[in-house]
């Protein structure tokens, strides 16, 4: 597994995935940007990272390893966590820019408030994010393998998905009559909200997996 | 260890193609020419040995073990590359030799460097910048860098010149010239078989009409240029073309007594012509006008 990381790391992430993993979070900077769409862009480096990028010639990744000695469901979980530190490090950098952006916005508006519109509660939408994330790949990851060609429809309906998604529980919800407590809900209660959705993304992971590595054990190259 | 690749009865069904108990066995010191025309069922073949495609029946061991239990293991002593090597082709030869050295127990940098140097490969340049050649030398000399026991290799001369072919053929030679390692490779270019190949397996539509040695093969046939243009001779043929002075064609050798009778010297055929006329009668050729 070390050994498919690495892989992973050296070929088949393209240097481009690393510059939207640290430049997409800055989007927060920007004063009243709805925090939740932020969360989308890491989803640019999908199609990038199954595909590659060079000259419009496609990595072939899943033919490289296919003939490697790894059995080809540690190929899809290599994979998985590929796309799980990609997003974790998306919102280790988001978070870590997130005083900086209440520092802007309290300097545009005079006052002290969270950035972006809709949710203000940042540990509960990082929960949302990251079930949002787990929901988004268990569209992605098992309709890629079910051929392993073409990334077309699985980057579409994930990206479809995953847009409904953030937009009701991150924007929507808290103008829902009776939900504008999410905006302010108690922070010990969010990390106990964050804990469970850690729990949650996990379980959801596992059947992206599952699922993959079923279906990858069937493609013919 | 007798056998260092065994297939025994494989069997694949495409929608309009199925490969039909497909059987061979490769030896050690054996440098197997895998012939057939474009969709014969050879690159198929070929990946139902790596697990690229799935088989519906049939077995295939390596070293003595179950392909498909064994997979990793086999993997380890097995150098494959497909007719066109497509992955990667904006990474360095040693950006990508740092990474798949990861995946091998036993892989040597040094001899990859060896090799490299050997087969006059600049390990900066990048996969697309190499040519076809250069391609199949990198592939042969990643697996003698992890120390393969069998190159299973696709089409491994397809669109060289003839520069380049010759090297190739020579590198495998030298490969096998310890008797301790094989190669099993697919071609269409019979001229290379005729310079290295020991051993022949010929497919035709997905089924196995020989495999043994070239020797055999070429001994089981004779070419035959009758310019008398006895037509009674004609159902002796395995297939015939007839051109406005002569008759030409391939007979089984145990027919050559009925030819030398009627005043016709049978030749030994080449490879070329030993397959150009046992497709020609397998096809049913039809005289067409344009």
């Amino acid at each position: 597994m070390k050994a498919l990381i690495y892989k992973e790391l050296k070929l088949a992430m393209h240097p481009i995935c690393y510059v939207f993993i640290a430049a997409f979070p800055l989007m927060i900077l920007i004063p009243s940007y709805p925090l939740g769409i932020g969360f989308i862009y890491i989803l640019a480096c999908y199609p990038i990272l199954f595909l590659g990028a060079n000259k419009g010639q496609q990595s072939n990744d899943l033919l490289y390893s296919t003939l490697l000695p790894v059995r080809k469901k540690d190929i899809v979980l290599a994979r998985i966590i590929t796309v799980l530190l990609m997003q974790a490090s998306f919102m280790v950098i988001l978070s870590a820019l997130y005083p900086l952006a209440r520092f802007i916005n309290e300097l545009m508006k005079g006052e002290v408030t969270t950035p972006g519109l809709g949710l203000d509660s940042y540990v509960l939408l990082l929960s949302f994010a990251i079930i949002g994330y787990a929901l988004a790949d268990l569209i992605f990851f098992p309709i890629y393998y079910k051929k392993g060609k073409s990334i077309v429809m699985s980057t579409l309906f994930t990206i479809i998905g995953f847009v409904i998604y953030i937009g009701i529980t991150t924007i929507g919800l808290p103008y829902i009559p009776g939900l504008e407590i999410l905006n302010n809900l108690h922070i010990g209660i969010q990390f106990g909200i964050f804990a469970i959705s850690l729990l949650i993304t996990f379980a959801l992971h596992f059947a992206v997996y599952k699922i993959s590595s079923k279906r990858l054990e069937k493609v013919d190259f | 260890m007798n056998t260092i690749l065994k297939i025994d009865k494989i069997r694949k069904t495409y929608p309009s193609f199925s490969l039909k108990d497909v059987s061979f066995e490769v030896e050690p010191g054996q440098i197997m020419g895998f012939i057939g025309r474009n969709g014969a069922g050879k690159t198929t073949t070929l990946k139902c040995i790596m697990n690229l495609v799935h088989y519906e029946s049939g077995n295939i061991s390596a070293f003595d073990k179950d392909m498909t239990e064994n997979e990793l293991e086999n993997k380890q002593k097995i150098g494959f590359a497909l007719s066109e090597l497509n992955y990667y082709p904006n990474k360095t030869i040693r950006q990508l030799m740092k990474v798949t050295k990861k995946f091998y127990k036993q892989f040597d940098e040094q001899k990859f460097q060896e090799a490299c140097h050997l087969f006059n490969l600049n390990i900066d340049k990048k996969l697309e910048e190499l040519s076809s050649g250069m391609k199949v030398k990198y592939s042969v000399a990643i697996a003698l860098s992890h120390h393969a026991e069998l190159l299973i290799l696709d089409e491994p001369t397809s669109g060289l010149d003839p520069v380049s072919r010759d090297e190739i053929l020579d590198i495998f030679r030298q490969i096998v010239k310890n008797k301790d390692r094989a190669i099993l490779f697919s071609t269409h270019i019979t001229s290379d078989l005729d310079k290295c190949a020991s051993d022949i397996t010929y497919i035709h539509d997905g089924e196995i009409i020989y495999t043994g040695t070239k020797k055999d093969f070429i001994q089981s046939y004779l070419f035959v240029k009758d310019k008398s243009m006895n037509k009674e001779l004609l159902e002796e043929y395995i297939a015939y073309k007839e051109f406005d002075d002569h008759i030409e064609g391939l007979i089984y050798s145990d027919k050559k007594e009925k030819f030398l009778q009627a005043g016709i010297e049978p030749q030994e055929p080449d490879l070329e012509q030993i397959m150009v006329y046992i497709e020609r009668s397998k096809n049913n050729h039809e005289s067409f006008n344009l």
